[in-house]
């Protein structure tokens, strides 16, 4: 009964996102691969710097299309009267949560296939089936870490406009707060401790790991599934406080 | 005429009230981001192109207060009935535009701290002159221009969106802003070098430098900034009818 309850929640946010369908395929695509651009421009003939970048590229892509999705999503159930309605028509917290984050699980899915596909293309890097495979629990980490962060700014906004300025503003502030596109020891140490907290920083770790190819660190894969079970729980918890 | 002048004052102190309630969006979009922009792609490049990419950051944050607020704010003032409300109030076409290009250029204010303490931090040469603010401001005034045009032509707030965000992250991409220009394909380098954000980062970084203020960049700038003018004027709608 609930699965088919989410399903029908995932057709309902996939007709919402698909009536925008150009804003999504901008955030997750069409940025990332400009803000790639960029770092060709910036770093020409040098390929280290530029596959550094490109991971960078894809978790801020995760940070603004999750985020961003998440959030406006909740906003609007909230706002324009979607929430009451699903709460009318019993509709469990659990089962209203499982969809929204499978919605933005899929979307940082769909981001680094798409980034590993256009590497590989390029030849910059080439990825086996066990680097995919953790690229994409990478991706699936923080993407719903991220889309629970969008979740509590939803949840806690006082009225609309204000949440949507503070998602917008909160999926930049924290993709450059977290070492996505420079080194963490650049940043000071108590600074240092507040991005270990952030999904983005492993999951950039990881992703670079995986392009270099280089072998994983088990420590970093354990730490980003933390955080996102830490996330996920916390953002539930308030989805069920606020009733 | 002095009634004209009344509600152009008063609408000015209007933006600037809403301005004053969101003024934490402002000093982020102009003010934090170019900082944390500097800094974090700053120790990415070599030295000598810092100076570029502070030109660029400079650049992109008068875009976000000026061109994208624009694009956005203006489409929801007609989408959401505040500009028939001003219409009825008798505020005309050219009252309004005129009120949203002083906030812009007020706002374009925030980025010039911004610009001199990266320049300052980042071991940037400083301004020889404060001539560089005449092309500042002519950009200010050409984005908010495209930004009307944006507004102009779409028809509900997503596309807006979509649009000045294409604009800001396209030009930081495709126009040699924050890297040097020889670097951009061969093939589409004319039409590149004739674009207003290159037009504007030529004359800004001219004139920062000390060279001629009104040369040919400034010129070309100029005769954007006219068109787009003239253009989002001629387009922009207004309720002419109530």
């Amino acid at each position: 009964m609930e699965y088919i309850r989410v399903l029908a929640l995932l057709r309902v946010y996939g007709r919402q996102e698909s009536a925008h369908i150009y804003l999504m395929l901008y955030d997750s695509f069409l940025m990332p691969a400009l803000a790639a651009y960029l770092g060709f421009m910036l770093f020409v003939r040098d390929l280290e710097r530029l596959r550094w970048w490109v991971a960078g590229c894809v978790a801020f892509g995760i940070a603004q299309g999750c985020l961003i999705q998440v959030g406006s999503a909740v906003l609007q159930d909230r706002f324009h009267g979607r929430l009451d309605l699903l709460r009318a028509a019993q509709v469990r917290p659990l089962t209203y949560y499982v969809a929204h984050i499978l919605m933005t699980t899929g979307r940082a899915l769909l981001l680094v296939w798409m980034a590993m596909l256009v590497l590989g293309a390029l030849g910059v890097a080439q990825l086996g089936l066990l680097g995919l495979t953790i690229a994409s629990l990478a991706a699936v980490c923080a993407g719903s870490s991220v889309g629970s962060l969008g979740a509590i700014i939803g949840l806690r906004a006082t009225d609309y406009d204000q949440g949507n300025m503070l998602v917008a503003v909160t999926a930049v502030g924290f993709a450059l707060v977290s070492p996505v596109f420079y080194a963490l020891d650049r940043l000071p140490r108590p600074l240092q401790f507040v991005a270990m907290l952030s999904p983005l920083t492993h999951a950039t770790t990881l992703l670079r790991t995986m392009v270099d190819g280089d072998p994983v660190s088990l420590g970093t894969l354990m730490l980003i599934g933390i955080l996102a079970f830490v996330y996920n729980i916390a953002s539930y918890r308030m989805l069920r406080w606020q009733g | 005429m002095r009634r004209r002048i009344r509600l152009l004052v008063g609408l000015y102190a209007l933006l600037q009230s809403v301005n004053r309630k969101f003024i934490w969006v402002a000093v982020c979009l102009g003010f934090c981001l170019p900082l944390l922009l500097q800094a974090v792609l700053g120790t990415w490049i070599e030295p000598s192109e810092r100076a570029g990419l502070m030109l660029a950051n400079l650049i992109i944050a008068v875009a976000m207060l000026s061109f994208r607020k624009a694009g956005i704010v203006l489409t929801a003032d007609r989408l959401f009935g505040v500009r028939d409300l001003l219409a009825t109030a008798g505020v005309t076409r050219n009252d309004y535009l005129l009120a949203y290009l002083l906030d812009a250029v007020t706002l374009s204010a925030i980025p010039i701290g911004a610009a001199l303490v990266a320049a300052a931090t980042m071991k940037v040469a400083p301004p020889t002159s404060w001539a560089w603010l005449v092309p500042y401001t002519v950009s200010a005034i050409m984005l908010f221009a495209a930004g009307v045009l944006i507004s102009a032509c779409v028809r509900s707030i997503p596309p807006a969106v979509l649009a000045v965000d294409l604009g800001l992250m396209g030009s930081l991409a495709l126009c040699p802003i924050a890297y040097p220009p020889d670097r951009v394909p061969l093939l589409i380098r004319p039409l590149i070098s004739l674009s207003p954000p290159t037009l504007a980062a030529k004359a800004i970084g001219a004139s920062w430098n000390g060279g001629q203020v009104f040369g040919t960049s400034m010129l070309l700038l100029c005769s954007w900034t006219m068109l787009l003018a003239f253009a989002a004027w001629q387009s922009f709608p207004w309720t002419n009818d109530i």
